[in-house]
């Protein structure tokens, strides 16, 4: 995740802290940078602090607002009045909800700069956090253009002996809630909405599923590729990585036999539920027929009835 | 370069539907490219306000970067024009950010059962009301209770008010609300409040999101609505009754009663340049949560009792209403008003059903995948 960035060292022992980013962070910190470069300048570098939750080890990031900056360009500091209130705001309607850190947008770390905003940060929380998005995507990437960084002490000769803080690379992963993961799907895939007959959706669940079980299958031939390559002495064979290949194996199948039964039983419940509605429909469309007919024969006998009479 | 394909064909599939193709070109180039073409728009005046022409091409882009453009000379003029004041019809669409799309259904799903609001941040853009944020209030409250007290309302003020001094300029055009199981509609005290709204801050939209139905569903269950003035009567088929939904019995009738005083809007999703591609990079790492979800997990099995019961209970009525038509002669069975109720459950049915056997059909996929991979 962390690639080559040059002004700092790719990996610290860190604080040894989980991150789990969620969607709704990327999104939030990507319609700041799009209003900001449409309505106040181009390109102009946003500023923001992140809300998050911590559980044990594991840091949530789930949410975001921006920060307000005093002055301008590289001298702009961090209004404090503004991030006390806003913070003051998310704690109303979010009362889980803490401070874990702060993201800004651009290419890479500057130190001094973002030390100094780390610093206000860690006013309000202790080991704060910082996210660098780039929002300028390179062709062909295939991670998002995120990183984490959190501060370390390190002593230094620049800074004469004295320890100084510095950033090192934080390890995250993405994952999301429920509804989360149904809000992206439907967004990002634009599944078609409001009035969708069966028939659609039924094809974008498959397509979804389709589109899912395709990644597996190109990351399993990453793997089997890999393998293939340190088998032919292509490329030096790495004992970690095939252990993990092998353990990652032998964990199929998943299920046991129990998991077999519970399945099998779940599928009759749902076969029953859909012979079930099929009844029922049927059983609608009979008594459709059922009225029609009697209006019908019963206009006709009336019919016949009065000209019996006539 | 192979791994590659997944999010590429969702993506060609896609442009296929719609109709539209997007560049293949260089992602920085096309964003520059789409910064340039918002310029030129603003040059040319505001065509935000030619209303009909130019909310035509808007739901062809993927990226839509110019709804966040705010201009404020041209917001005031539509604000003193007051198109929507002559027309009680005039919004038709409803654009929704994929940010306050998130933000929404992440609120509701966190009430769970309890039915909780927020407010709409964007603007009006033709006969379009463009959401492009949203945020929440600190209010809760059952079915009846669902609105903003002073308390929130300073909630409100204050918010917003941040919002702008960090360059938010849009203005609040609407609320959210949730109903957790029981459909997106406009219940009599909904109706009132988005009434009394749409009365005094014009313009204002009224979204609700069924974060059951969601989840069981698997795509988001939202409906935007706007009522009518009060002593207007909406044309045959216009108004919400329309639209056919599954209501649970116990509030069959306050839809009833208010159905024809609002009408539903089409709802339409946006994202940003940016957003699109972050969304496609997020898929790389997302196809994992999209195999490894199972619809039937928490509230799911609850979810499908209520709704097993629901169409239980009104099968029995209509049982007894058979009945008691049969007794009385077929005279009483020709009341016509009640002749498509049996249908109605049978396609209530169905929907259950439907979306029991796609959560059946993802765990299919899975046991072959993981459990039953090398028999052939």
């Amino acid at each position: 995740m962390e690639d080559d960035r040059k002004s700092v060292p790719a990996q610290g022992e860190g604080s040894g802290l989980e991150f789990k980013l969620h969607p709704l962070v990327i999104i939030n910190i990507s319609d700041h940078f799009t209003r900001c470069s449409l309505n106040v300048k181009e390109n102009g570098r946003v500023l923001g602090c992140l809300l998050g939750e911590q559980t044990g080890r594991i840091v949530h990031i789930t949410n975001t607002f921006e920060m307000r900056l005093e002055g301008e360009n590289e001298e702009a500091k961090v209004d404090r009045n503004f991030l006390s209130a806003k913070k003051e705001q998310y704690k109303t309607v979010f009362p889980d909800l803490e401070v874990v850190g702060w993201y800004r947008t651009g290419g890479e770390v500057r130190e001094v700069e973002d030390l100094r905003t780390h610093a206000v940060i860690g006013e309000v929380n202790e080991s704060p956090v910082f996210l660098l998005m780039d929002s300028k995507i390179k062709e062909g990437s295939r991670d998002l253009p995120i990183s984490l960084y959190e501060t370390e002490l390190r002593v230094s000769s620049a800074s004469g002996g004295a320890p100084s803080p510095h950033f090192v690379g934080a390890k995250y992963t993405v994952d999301s809630l429920e509804a989360e993961r149904i809000a992206v799907d439907q967004v990002a895939r634009i599944v078609p909405s409001g009035k969708t007959s069966t028939t659609d959706q039924l094809t974008s669940h498959m397509t979804g599923m389709q589109n899912a079980v395709k990644m597996l299958r190109d990351r399993i031939a990453v793997i089997l590729e890999t393998v293939k390559a340190m088998r032919d002495g292509k490329i030096p064979t790495d004992h970690g990585l095939l252990r993990e290949v092998s353990s990652l194996a032998r964990r199929l199948p998943v299920g046991t036999s129990k998991v077999d039964h519970e399945l099998g039983a779940d599928y009759d419940d749902t076969l029953m539920m859909a012979h079930l509605s099929v009844m029922t429909k049927g059983n609608a469309k009979m008594h459709e027929v059922i009225n029609k007919m009697n209006a019908t024969y019963d206009s006709r006998v009336a019919s016949h009835h009065r000209r019996g009479l006539f | 370069m192979a791994s590659e394909s997944g999010p590429r064909q969702a993506q060609k599939r896609w442009e296929l539907e719609n109709d539209v193709t997007m560049e293949d070109e260089d992602l920085t180039a096309r964003l520059s490219k789409q910064d340039r073409k918002l310029g030129a728009e603003a040059v040319g005046g505001s065509s935000s306000r030619g209303g009909a022409g130019g909310s035509k091409q808007m739901a062809s882009a993927a990226g839509r970067d110019d709804f966040w453009k705010y201009d404020k000379e041209a917001q005031r003029g539509l604000a003193e024009q007051a198109p929507w004041a002559k027309d009680p019809h005039y919004f038709k669409t409803a654009y929704v950010s994929a940010l306050a799309l998130l933000k929404m259904t992440i609120h509701t799903k966190q009430g769970g059962n309890i039915e909780v609001m927020g407010m709409l941040q964007g603007k009006p853009v033709g006969d379009a009301i463009v959401v492009l944020d949203a945020f929440v209030l600190p209010v809760e409250g059952t079915e009846t209770r669902v609105n903003a007290q002073a308390e929130a309302y300073e909630y409100m003020v204050e918010y917003n008010q941040r919002s702008k001094e960090s360059g938010r300029e849009e203005n609040v055009v609407g609320w959210y609300h949730s109903h957790p199981g029981y459909g997106c509609w406009l219940s009599g005290i909904d109706v009132n409040t988005q009434m009394l709204n749409q009365e005094y801050t014009e313009p204002f939209l009224a979204i609700v999101i069924d974060p059951i139905r969601t989840q069981a569903a698997g795509k988001v269950e939202i409906g935007a609505f706007r009522t009518y003035p009060k002593d207007y009567k909406a044309a045959e088929g216009a108004s919400s009754e329309g639209s056919y939904q599954t209501i649970p019995l116990a509030k069959v009738e306050d839809w009833g009663v208010h159905a024809s005083k609002y009408y539903s809007l089409e709802v339409q999703y946006f994202k940003s340049g940016l957003d699109a591609n972050l969304f496609e990079l997020l898929w790389n790492k997302y196809w994992v949560s999209t195999l490894s979800s199972s619809k039937g997990g928490d509230s799911g099995g609850d979810y499908l009792t209520t709704q097993m019961k629901d169409l239980v209970e009104r099968l029995e009525i209509e049982e007894g209403r058979v009945h008691a038509g049969r007794l009385g002669g077929w005279q009483l069975s020709k009341d016509g008003r009640k002749k498509g109720q049996l249908s109605k459950i049978a396609q209530d049915g169905c929907k259950v059903a439907t979306e029991q056997l796609h959560s059946m059909l993802s765990q299919m996929v899975k046991d072959r995948l993981f459990n039953k991979g090398g028999v052939q």
